[in-house]
């Protein structure tokens, strides 16, 4: 089960899925078209970790990742009318490509309200590149918390399409054409929104070297 | 020496950038608290509940468009429909019958201020007028007087004034072609309109005589004589002229 909810084995679960939970899936998504509202929390239970571990390669905030768990769902919700299904896409798959537009609207909507805010100070800025070069050495929760709220800070200042090809490629780790099939984007696309992600991040970075 | 240091600062670069990325990724026990909240459900259906209401709000205030409208006016209830365009083509008579009726009342007061309001009676010519010579034609200049004005109030002689005045030249007697302005009071101490009954006189008056009226005069056409039609009222008295062409 764990398989299924690891977004890293992306591919491999939506694989499976299609071998064994397919029809179960797509008969719960007709079950709730036809009214059935106690299958849709099965489906919410069943996915509701795959759908939470992807947010989390966007957000590390507790209550940001909830609130697009349940934006995601809600979306799938009133979007099931348009689900295929069957062969062609797997029910996780489809949920997935929900989620991480619910990810990539959030960065906006976030990156528009915090441009200000999110601005690091001298102070921020020196913490955090001593923190990066001495990473791992200091394991306590406080260090890591400053560390993540920091490297947030950071790729706030990212466009929010770098930052989707850098979660989803080298945080969640898939390959391209996971990251193709989960964003709707073309391989080409993928590839030369990672080349500039990358470049966009070493310019970032490249105060603290 | 840039091909020496590139590759190091690159490489610290590369570094920084995975540690920067692997500092963000969150373990398997935060992703499953998370994940495990009991309330989490509770919240997605509230989201739903609320996205379907808001939903239901725009698709009713859709609803109520033109095609609505449409149905009601030619749907089921056809008497409604009848009723309106009876009380539509009502509103559009009524307005076009005020519309006339203004128009008509505005056309009789026009009508009304363009004749005199006390039109003197008119006299038979004497036959010594009539065996008059007519002089050779001249231009008189119409002349204007502001009815019902005390002889204070007579404005003459302005000749932009009598040019523009001039609309409210009339006939004097119909079917003779003649024109004559309006009648000039020349009295300072009755009333012009207030005459009831006189006497009509047509003369023939040198055009110096205007200058007594107040009237203006061409000094090189002095000499020449113009016609006119005085009103003497019972007492003997000339009321008021007007001049004829």
């Amino acid at each position: 089960m764990e398989q299924w909810t690891d977004i890293s084995g992306f591919a491999t679960a939506a694989a499976l899925e299609l071998i064994t939970h397919e029809a179960v899936d797509d008969e719960l998504v007709a079950a709730v078209r036809a009214g059935d509202e106690s299958a849709f929390e099965v489906l919410f239970e069943r996915h509701r970790r795959s759908v939470t571990r992807l947010a989390y390669r966007f957000f590390y905030r507790r209550d940001q990742v909830e609130d697009i768990v349940q934006e995601s769902f809600a979306n799938a919700y009133f979007a099931l009318g348009a689900y295929r299904g069957g062969q062609e896409r797997s029910f996780i798959a489809w949920l997935s490509r929900i989620t991480v537009r619910a990810c990539y609207d959030a960065l906006r909507r976030s990156r528009r309200v915090e441009s200000v805010m999110s601005e690091l100070s001298d102070e921020e800025e020196r913490s955090l590149a001593d923190k990066l070069r001495f990473s791992g050495k200091g394991s306590d929760v406080e260090s890591l918390a400053i560390s993540r709220d920091l490297a947030d800070k950071l790729l706030r200042r990212l466009d929010p399409d770098d930052r989707v090809v850098l979660s989803l490629l080298n945080v969640a780790e898939l390959s391209v054409a996971e990251t193709a099939e989960i964003t709707g984007w073309s391989v080409s696309k993928v590839k030369m929104r990672s080349h500039r992600a990358r470049k966009s991040l070493q310019r970032v970075l490249h105060r603290f070297v | 020496m840039l091909k020496i240091t590139k590759p190091s600062h690159g490489a610290e670069i590369d570094q920084l950038q995975s540690e920067l990325l692997s500092a963000v990724r969150v373990s398997d026990d935060e992703i499953e608290a998370a994940a495990s909240n009991p309330q989490l459900y509770d919240r997605v259906r509230l989201r739903i509940a609320a996205e379907r209401e808001r939903r239901d709000v725009v698709r009713s205030l859709r609803g109520r468009g033109w095609m609505d409208v449409f149905q009601s006016m030619f749907g089921p209830a056809r008497s409604t429909r009848w009723i309106l365009t009876a009380a539509s083509v009502m509103l559009i008579v009524a307005a076009g019958l005020l519309f006339w009726m203004s128009r008509q009342a505005r056309v009789v007061d026009l009508q009304s201020r363009a004749t005199p309001p006390s039109q003197p009676p008119v006299v038979q010519p004497t036959p010594k007028d009539e065996a008059t010579p007519q002089p050779p034609k001249e231009r008189v200049a119409p002349l204007v007087v502001q009815r019902g004005a005390t002889p204070e109030m007579v404005t003459v002689s302005a000749p932009k004034q009598i040019k523009k005045r001039s609309r409210s030249i009339v006939p004097s007697d119909e079917g003779s072609g003649e024109i004559a302005t309006d009648f000039i009071p020349l009295t300072f101490t009755a009333d012009v309109t207030a005459s009831e009954s006189g006497h009509l006189v047509r003369v023939r008056m040198p055009r110096s005589a205007l200058v007594a009226m107040g009237l203006p005069m061409n000094a090189e056409r002095a000499s020449e004589f113009v016609r006119a039609d005085v009103f003497y009222g019972d007492d003997g008295l000339a009321r008021s002229i007007r001049f004829i062409q």
